[in-house]
């Protein structure tokens, strides 16, 4: 990976660099060729005027040279020799000795040429060319119908073409370097063009490496770049949907309450989230890859009996208790639930298990068990003290009574009347004490609850009016008993309760009336419980004591006009809600009451 | 006079003087012919029907009567011990509570005690009753021959 302080030579240095080398190569090829093709042109023209020259001397210096007419070779010469360019003539007669060299000067007329190819171009019978250093020499044989009678020499220079040459090569290379300049400049900016969106790119990619998802490109340009760009600002877009949607999943997972632990095959863990951590105290890196047993103590066996595979079967195991223990060797108990977990391949990829603290529900629980012991335990302290009271306070009242009845038989003659009546007000008042301490005995009992079964209301009711023939015979009443349903009760307590109800039907009536009753029993709206109703037509209740009649000893009427403790609808209120029931009263004051009560319908 | 021809002998086992009192008052006034031996508490009454200690020359009771609330080991202990004897088991034994509670009646006779009585608020309905015991305990059951 190429990071950005290991760049050496940027896109925009690269792209001036070979600019710059193409260019300086082809400018130098352009003055090249350009010089060599000067050149031959130069040569040629050179040859050219050489040819002429000696095509002209050729034909004029046969005859002087015949005559030996050296003045008139010499005046050739000189002719020639006023060219720029011809720096030396020469005229030499057919031996190759020289004649003339177009100077005054009579030269050495017998020394031949000692240069070698001079030697070898005065013998041949063609024209031949050397170059001599900077020098370029013609020779031309000179013949009279095929008698060669001399050679004409001429030595050019080749300075002015070389000061040609410089001068192109000069304006090339000055062409050549503003073209290079510009060159650079314009490879300068398309670098730019080019380099710009890419660094931004590279910019922004970075930034995205970094976690800053939120870049974007704006390149305008319609090219590859644009496209380029497009395709990124795509891919930039995606990556922060995917980015954002791991992160999601990834705070839902850190900030829920549970504990969430993955397991792999092996029982060791994967993957662990906060709540875990601030359960057991542990931190992350020193849980993963840790076995199970490092928080699940004791009851690693979760799934070794059958294993992975049992799990994968049973798919889930939901809230069983268990404890984790914290890094100080704490136990918590938790509700653990876990799951198997495929990987993309179907295979068994591990365990995800999520376990909640129950220490707080298990604390509680253990305090409603126990508010709920204590209660019974008071409860049943309760129906011990009415029991026991009842018991011990019968003898004492008992031995009033007894006494008291002794007393007034055996002495009633020495007794005044008064003594007599105050006798009579002691046996009646032990006598009321003791029906109440029956019905306290009584009422005590029904706080213990009965096992229901079911039954046949009509059992009750029957059970009831048998046990109240006489009174029913005494008042002459009328009692009617609807359809009774079957339904979850004790028969005992329910006798109990249609023999109070009917039988404060036959009492509460005005004198001379006579009791009408009616007992039926229907549905409620939901369907769900019976509503029995004992309805009668005797004197009714206020409105105000509604509520207070069905407290315990309390009475709403004189006892010398209706007789009881006032224990009666206190125990058929017990009694009903022994039934999973409720009973309330409505009451016309004078006309009648109707007594409610409801029990659960059967299966609901 | 009973069928036997013999005063019958009826142990009381009964703590409550008052108690005592009005079933002897009672006694009295029947015609029964009878011999009243009162024991206050279990042991005595144990020590009684074994004939142990101060109790060594007395003869079986005929009828026991007992209270069910006694001090110490309660009527109960007392009733159990009785019927389970084989020579003890065949006296009638009357039950007698100041309650009407269902549990007690209940658990007397399933320790086959022979009749469970309340005690009478009165002294007249306590005469009643020993009138009625007298008629049909005495005079129309057939008690099981007494020893001689």
């Amino acid at each position: 990976m190429v990071k950005k302080q290991d760049i050496k030579i940027g896109i925009r240095g690269k792209l001036l660099l070979v600019t710059g080398f193409s260019m300086i190569v082809f400018i130098g090829i352009i003055t090249i060729t350009n010089l060599t093709i000067q050149t031959s042109i130069i040569k040629q023209r050179l040859q050219t005027k050489a040819k002429s020259l000696l095509s002209l001397l050729e034909k004029t210096s046969v005859d002087p040279i015949l005559q030996l007419r050296i003045d008139r070779l010499r005046l050739y010469l000189k002719e020639v020799k006023a060219d720029p360019e011809v720096v030396a003539a020469y005229i030499y007669d057919e031996e190759g000795l020289l004649l003339t060299d177009g100077t005054e000067v009579n030269p050495n007329r017998d020394q031949f040429p000692k240069e070698p190819y001079l030697k070898k171009a005065l013998s041949t019978s063609k024209r031949t060319q050397v170059e001599v250093r900077d020098k370029l020499e013609f020779v031309q044989p000179i013949y009279l119908s095929n008698q060669r009678v001399g050679s004409v020499r001429i030595v050019f220079t080749q300075d002015l073409t070389r000061k040609a040459l410089i001068q192109v090569r000069n304006r090339n290379l000055t062409f050549g370097l503003i073209f290079l300049l510009m060159g650079l400049v314009a490879a300068y900016f398309l670098a730019r063009v080019i380099s710009k969106p890419i660094l931004e790119l590279s910019e922004k990619a970075d930034a995205i490496a970094q976690g800053d998802l939120d870049q974007m490109v704006f390149i305008e340009s319609k090219d590859e770049l644009g496209v380029l760009g497009n395709s990124f600002n795509q891919m930039s877009l995606d990556l922060r949907k995917t980015t954002v949607a791991k992160q999601y999943v990834d705070d839902i997972l850190h900030n829920m309450g549970e504990c969430l632990i993955v397991f792999d095959r092996a029982y060791a863990i994967k993957t662990v989230n906060q709540a875990v951590e601030r359960l057991l105290g542990w931190k992350k890196y020193q849980l993963i890859g840790e076995p199970i047993s490092k928080i699940l103590p004791s009851d690693t066996t979760l799934f070794e009996d059958g294993g992975l595979e049992a799990l994968a079967e049973k798919k889930t195991v939901k809230g069983i208790e268990t404890v984790y223990r914290t890094k100080e060797g704490k136990d918590v108990i938790v509700s653990f639930s876990a799951t198997v977990m495929w990987n993309r391949a179907g295979k068994l990829d591990g365990i995800v298990s999520i376990a909640t603290d129950i220490t707080e529900q298990k604390k509680m629980y253990k305090e409603v068990v126990d508010a709920k012991k204590e209660l019974e335990r008071s409860n049943s302290d309760l129906e011990q003290f009415a029991y026991v009271a009842s018991h011990d306070l019968q003898e004492p009242l008992r031995m009033v009574s007894a006494y008291m009845s002794l007393l007034d038989k055996r002495y009633k003659s020495k007794l005044d009347e008064s003594a007599q009546e105050f006798i009579e007000f002691a046996v009646n008042g032990a006598e009321r004490m003791r029906s109440l301490i029956q019905d306290l005995l009584q009422y005590s009992r029904l706080g213990k609850k009965k096992e229901l079964a079911q039954l046949d209301v009509k059992e009750a009711t029957d059970a009831a009016l048998n046990n109240l023939t006489v009174r029913i015979e005494e008042t002459h009443a009328k009692v009617q008993v609807l359809e009774m349903p079957q339904v979850l009760g004790d028969k005992v307590t329910l006798t109990q309760l249609f023999q109070n109800l009917i039988g404060n039907a036959l009492k509460f009536q005005k004198k001379g009336t006579v009791p009408e009753v009616e007992i039926k029993a229907t549905l409620d709206e939901e369907q769900s419980d019976w509503i029995f109703s004992v309805r009668d037509n005797g004197i009714g209740i206020e409105e105000e004591y509604r509520e207070k009649i069905f407290q315990i000893f309390e009475r709403l009427n004189a006892r010398d006009e209706y007789e009881g403790t006032g224990i009666g609808l206190a125990v058929c209120k017990r009694i009903v809600e022994n039934h999973n029931g409720r009973i309330w009263v409505e009451s016309a004051y004078g006309k009648g009451t109707t007594f409610y009560f409801t029990i659960p319908k059967l299966g609901v | 006079m009973n069928k036997q021809g013999h005063a019958i002998e009826i142990l009381l086992i009964e703590d409550n003087p008052g108690d005592i009192r009005l079933t002897q008052e009672a006694l009295q006034e029947s015609k029964l012919e009878n011999e009243l031996k009162v024991v206050t508490n279990a042991e005595d009454a144990l020590d009684y029907l074994y004939k142990r200690g101060e109790y060594k020359n007395v003869l079986t009771p005929g009828v026991i009567f007992m209270d069910l609330h006694l001090p110490k080991k309660n009527g109960h202990d007392i009733l159990r011990e009785i019927k389970n004897d084989p020579n003890l088991k065949r006296i009638p034994v009357f039950v007698l509570t100041s309650s009407h509670d269902r549990n007690d009646i209940l658990a007397s006779y399933n320790l086959n005690a022979n009749c469970v009585i309340t005690k009478p608020m009165t002294s007249d309905d306590f005469t009643k009753l020993v009138y009625l015991i007298d008629e049909f305990w005495f005079k129309i059951v057939q008690l099981p021959p007494m020893d001689e």
